[in-house]
């Protein structure tokens, strides 16, 4: 693994998004920052700019009004990037299912590479999360370096 | 035919009178660009005519008797005419001041009939023996005055096109440039208070062009400083004739301060300086200046007029070594001038008046240097002379070319400046990056000062650390805002301007000239300044190579890495991205507001006028006390 | 020593620099963690967040952005690679001052609110540290006898002559490491990341790159207190010296909140210039008393 692809996944920085969430699962992702569960052993970093950041972490079922908000920070994402939908109402729209107000989920607006299910999504399930998002991207990566071997 | 340096000279001074004049009636636009090209033409290669004299011949002075001139077998008593003009210039201002009902002003121009009378009486026929002295501070001043000068009064052709007196407005600019000219080659005490009058009579006239009652009020402040500095100059030259028995400048410098009242004159002339150069706490007449055309700006108000009270401190400052307390009060108003002046150009928001402060605050850096005297901080000046005439003039016209295509002097509208007038912009970037940034000359002139200061006084050095980052401050938010464009600037159907050509070539000239300097600092330095340095003191201080190598270096990398960058990043339409706001997208005008309501500017001022003022009182104390004891 | 193993080294220490001064970061970060009674990241953190920056795909907004950027980083390379080979202290100095007036017009050259806002901040900032920064050097200069770095080197015993001037370069350390109380500029989390916010991938890899660069100035200026002639001795103290001062500064930073920008600016004046004023005061002193 090169040097740069070591560091893809070894660097992960996070910018956190909620789209209408009750705040329950956004309290869980600041969970994760603190000293308690302490995610910056995985390098990751809380960043407020979609410009820096790897992975967003979106929370709450999309609603109308966040929905182009959410499009517009997908789109000022530099690739490779990874879209992790934290709590049930992020992954198909929680209790707030059908309703008029929303959007079924993240999946309907942007693509999703790993759902974090729970209501509110644990801690340990967060981190769960990113860490399967980051050996997705591990194999992402060298499907990418063996498809360009083969040719 | 080869020109002789003293014919240079002479005609330096009678062809701009003559080209004036020829302005002057010449009503048709079409005869008044010819006179102005062909004027600049001549001016260009006079002054580069006596450069070239001054070099292959080798000297380092010449001197010349210009009392009486022959030509064929016309006698031209040129003392007589001069001292003549004198008389009726005097005149003139007791008629300006009786005009506009300003006590000061008659009170002022009485106070210098007096002594004048007194001095010509006693002279009447006695000659100044040499009348004119060229030394490469001449040399340096004749071609700072002729070639960027007349580049500005090429721009003011445009500039002033729809004018109805534009024909007066250009006679009195050319006419002007041959009365600085006439004042750096005087030897002649009196002669070059003759031409000092007659640069504050056109600053006058000039000022108030325009005729508007905000116009009429700023002239006359100009004229009641300008005047006041006069007087201090007239008590001088009969101080000095009272002690020294002599009107030649270099018999006053040579004589070694060893005459009883000594000090005082030069204290005077100080003071006169201070007042022409607009330090604290007389600067405000040259803030008032500002509403005068750009041109006027560009030329009188920081390439030229100001600098002759630099000029005069210069050519003194032998004379202000001779007592250590004046040095150091005189890099003292300096010093104040230069904080001062960048703290209060921080809140403003019209660019004119921001290039005023600066101008004040690098006049101060020059006349601190000229406090501290020593052979490195002469060289400093002298660069910093030089580089700032063609940065500032670079500036103030682009600064005109602004408002009138953009019809705005507010540094916040110049927002998207780099879209609609791309070639001013740049220009205005290259303004201000030979002003404030290495590796382009100013630098090399801050880097001068700051070894000179640190080498004798210390205290100084608080306030000039201050100062410069300060500088950096407000030059760096007026960088920005041009610089700052849109999405909408890469469509094809954005606003651009067309630029004249007289714009375009004005400016492309002294951009060229700009980074020409930077680039040959070094050769600047050997040729122009060190022959003036060696004069004055035993030792050329920048005479190694390697000292000045490091900047030749970061300019080729500066220019490289920009070209570099330039054709390494391609804009392709994907990589585009727009401005982070939160996920939103809506229109937004951007304020630049950090910074003016921050300091209170009355506030400011009145501490520094006040510190100032202190510290010419105590100038003219050392004066009278070492007289008297 | 000859002048090619010379030339050597100096080549060695510039490439070595940027990695030093990352490592050192990275302990930064260990040590906060730490206080933070939690494990933290690996020390080589640093380097793995600039490679994975270098790895995206560029994003930008317009070209004049990409040019201060780089601009920044020569200017900031200019201004240690003349540390490094020796030369005159206030060329260095003003090296280093253009490259920070570059990245700012950089900021200001992307229409967006909080990159102005960042670049306004980072113009205070400058205006802040600037005055103390070259005072300290002056100062140094004067009392080492030459504006040279090369002469500088071999003054020994800055650190007891100027133990003020010492502390002030730590307080203009605070603001350039963007550390509580003064990170004035990118005010994280409330105005995003300041002049930084346009920037992203391999852009903000160069601006990166510029800063640490910086930094290594910053902590070459602080190896400049002390020096010996054994060869030991002298490592050992200089890595000290520079250890010492990124310990306090992280000991600052986990105690403090941020202030407002007029408490920085007037903190800066009073204190910063006061304590180098005072330390030269001192010294000339004792020196006419001839005590030293």
């Amino acid at each position: 693994m090169s040097l740069i692809e070591k560091s893809r996944v070894k660097s992960p920085w996070i910018l956190h998004f909620d789209t209408g969430s009750c705040n329950g699962c956004d309290i869980e992702i600041l969970a994760c920052l603190t000293p308690r569960y302490d995610v910056e052993r995985f390098g990751i970093l809380n960043k407020g700019n979609p410009k820096h950041a790897d992975i967003l972490l979106v929370t709450g079922p999309v609603s109308k009004r966040a929905r182009e908000r959410l499009k517009r920070l997908y789109e000022q994402m530099p690739s490779p990037k990874m879209v992790i939908a934290c709590g049930t109402c992020a992954c198909t729209g929680g209790v707030f299912h059908n309703c008029y107000n929303i959007e079924q989920g993240v999946d309907k607006v942007i693509p999703v590479d790993v759902y974090v299910p729970g209501c509110a999504a644990k801690p340990e399930a967060i981190i769960d999360g990113v860490i399967e998002a980051l050996n997705k991207l591990q194999k992402l990566q060298e499907e990418a370096r063996r498809k360009k071997e083969v040719k | 035919m080869t020109m002789n340096a003293g014919l240079s000279a002479l005609l330096l001074v009678l062809v701009p009178v003559i080209m004036g004049m020829a302005s002057l009636a010449a009503r048709r636009i079409s005869l008044q660009r010819i006179v102005v090209g062909l004027m600049a033409a001549v001016m260009v290669f006079l002054s580069l005519a006596l450069f070239w004299d001054m070099y292959s011949t080798g000297a380092s002075r010449m001197t010349f008797e210009a009392d009486e001139i022959e030509i064929n077998v016309v006698i031209i008593p040129v003392a007589l005419l001069i001292t003549a003009l004198d008389f009726a210039l005097m005149l003139y201002f007791v008629y300006i001041g009786v005009r506009w009902r300003n006590a000061i002003v008659v009170a002022f121009a009485v106070l210098q009939i007096i002594p004048l009378s007194l001095i010509e009486y006693a002279e009447f026929g006695h000659t100044v023996s040499p009348s004119i002295v060229i030394d490469y501070l001449s040399v340096i001043m004749a071609l700072v005055i002729s070639i960027v000068g007349s580049i500005i009064i090429v721009y003011s052709l445009k500039y002033m096109e729809s004018d109805d007196r534009q024909a007066r407005f250009h006679s009195i600019m050319i006419l002007f440039l041959g009365a600085m000219n006439g004042a750096v080659f005087s030897n002649n005490i009196l002669w070059l208070f003759f031409f000092w009058e007659v640069t504050t009579l056109c600053c006058f006239l000039l000022i108030g062009h325009e005729r508007t009652k905000e116009a009429n009020e700023s002239a006359l402040r100009a004229l009641i400083y300008t005047l006041g500095g006069g007087v201090a100059f007239a008590f001088a030259i009969v101080m000095i004739w009272l002690q020294m028995d002599t009107m030649s400048l270099q018999e006053v410098l040579d004589s070694g301060g060893t005459a009883a009242w000594a000090i005082a004159p030069v204290a005077l002339m100080a003071l006169a300086a201070f007042t022409k150069s607009a330090q604290v706490p007389f600067q405000s007449w040259l803030l008032g200046a500002m509403v005068a055309p750009t041109p006027v700006s560009a030329l009188l108000h920081s390439s030229t007029m100001v600098k002759l009270g630099v000029y005069l401190l210069l050519r003194i400052s032998p004379a202000i070594a001779w007592e250590t307390s004046l040095m150091w009060l005189v890099a003292s108003v300096g010093a104040i001038s230069f904080l001062a002046t960048s703290i209060l150009a921080v809140m403003q928001t019209n660019a004119k008046r921001v290039l005023a402060y600066s101008t004040i605050g690098n006049l101060g850096l020059i006349v601190m240097c000229v406090g501290i005297n020593t052979s490195f901080a002469i060289s400093a000046a002298l660069v910093l002379l030089i580089f700032h005439a063609v940065s500032k003039a670079l500036l103030f016209m682009t600064v005109g070319v602004v408002k009138h295509e953009a019809h705005t002097l507010n540094i916040e509208d110049m927002e998207n400046l780099r879209c609609r007038l791309p070639f001013v912009a740049g220009a205005m970037l290259i303004g201000i990056f030979t002003i404030m940034l290495p590796p382009f000359g100013m630098f090399a002139a801050k880097w001068l000062i700051v070894e000179a200061a640190s080498a004798g006084f210390p205290v100084v050095l608080i306030l000039l650390a201050i100062g410069s980052a300060v500088t950096a401050l407000y030059y760096a938010k007026w960088m920005g805002r041009i610089m700052s464009v849109g999405a909408t600037c890469e469509l094809p159907d954005a606003v651009r301007s067309k630029l004249s050509g007289i714009y375009k070539l004005t400016l492309g000239a002294l951009v060229a000239c700009a980074v020409a300097l930077s680039l040959l600092v070094f050769q600047t330095v050997q040729y122009l300044v060190n022959p003036y340095i060696a004069l004055l003191f035993d030792e050329v201080p920048i005479g190694e190579f390697d000292v000045l190598l490091p900047l030749i270096v970061m300019l080729a990398i500066f220019g490289g890495v920009i070209l570099l960058t330039m054709k390494l990043v391609k804009i392709r339409p994907e990589i585009v991205s727009s401005a982070y706001l939160c996920g939103e997208n809506f229109d937004y005008s951007l304020a630049g507001a950090y910074f003016d309501k921050r300091v209170p500017d009355a506030g400011v001022t009145y501490i520094f006028n006040f510190a100032a003022t202190v510290v010419v009182l105590a100038m003219l104390m050392v004066a009278f006390l070492t007289g008297v004891m | 020593m000859d002048w090619w193993v010379l030339l050597l080294v100096q080549i060695a220490v510039i490439i070595a620099a940027p990695f030093a001064v990352a490592i050192l970061l990275g302990i930064d970060r260990i040590i906060t963690a730490r206080m933070q009674n939690r494990v933290g990241p690996p020390v080589s953190q640093v380097l793995y967040d600039f490679f994975k920056l270098v790895g995206k795909e560029p994003m930008l907004l317009n070209r004049p952005q990409v040019i201060f950027a780089m601009l920044y980083l020569t200017f900031t390379i200019i201004a240690f690679v003349l540390f490094v080979f020796g030369l005159d202290l206030i060329i260095i100095f003003f090296a280093g001052a253009a490259g920070s007036v570059f990245l700012v017009v950089g900021a200001f050259s992307v229409r967006s609110p909080y990159s102005h806002m960042g670049a306004n901040r980072e113009l205070l900032q400058i205006t802040a540290y600037e005055p103390v920064l070259l005072l300290a050097l002056l100062i140094i200069g004067i009392q080492g006898g030459s504006f040279v770095v090369a002469d500088l080197y071999r003054v020994g015993d800055l650190i007891f002559t100027l133990p003020l001037v010492f502390v002030a370069l730590i307080v203009v350390l605070v603001i350039k490491m963007q550390k509580s109380p003064y990170d004035v500029a990118t005010a994280h989390q409330e105005i995003v990341s300041g002049p930084f916010v346009e920037y992203s991938g391999p852009y903000l890899a160069i601006t990166k790159l510029g800063h640490w660069f910086e930094l290594a100035l910053l902590f070459g200026i602080f190896t400049l207190f002390f020096n010996s002639d054994n060869l030991l001795i002298s490592a050992a103290v200089k890595v000290l010296l520079v250890l010492v001062a990124l310990i306090v500064v992280q000991i600052i930073d986990n105690a403090t909140a941020r202030l407002t920008r007029e408490r920085m600016l007037k903190f800066t004046a009073t204190f910063g210039i006061i304590a180098i004023v005072a330390n030269y005061a001192i010294v000339s002193i004792l020196r006419n008393a001839g005590v030293i």
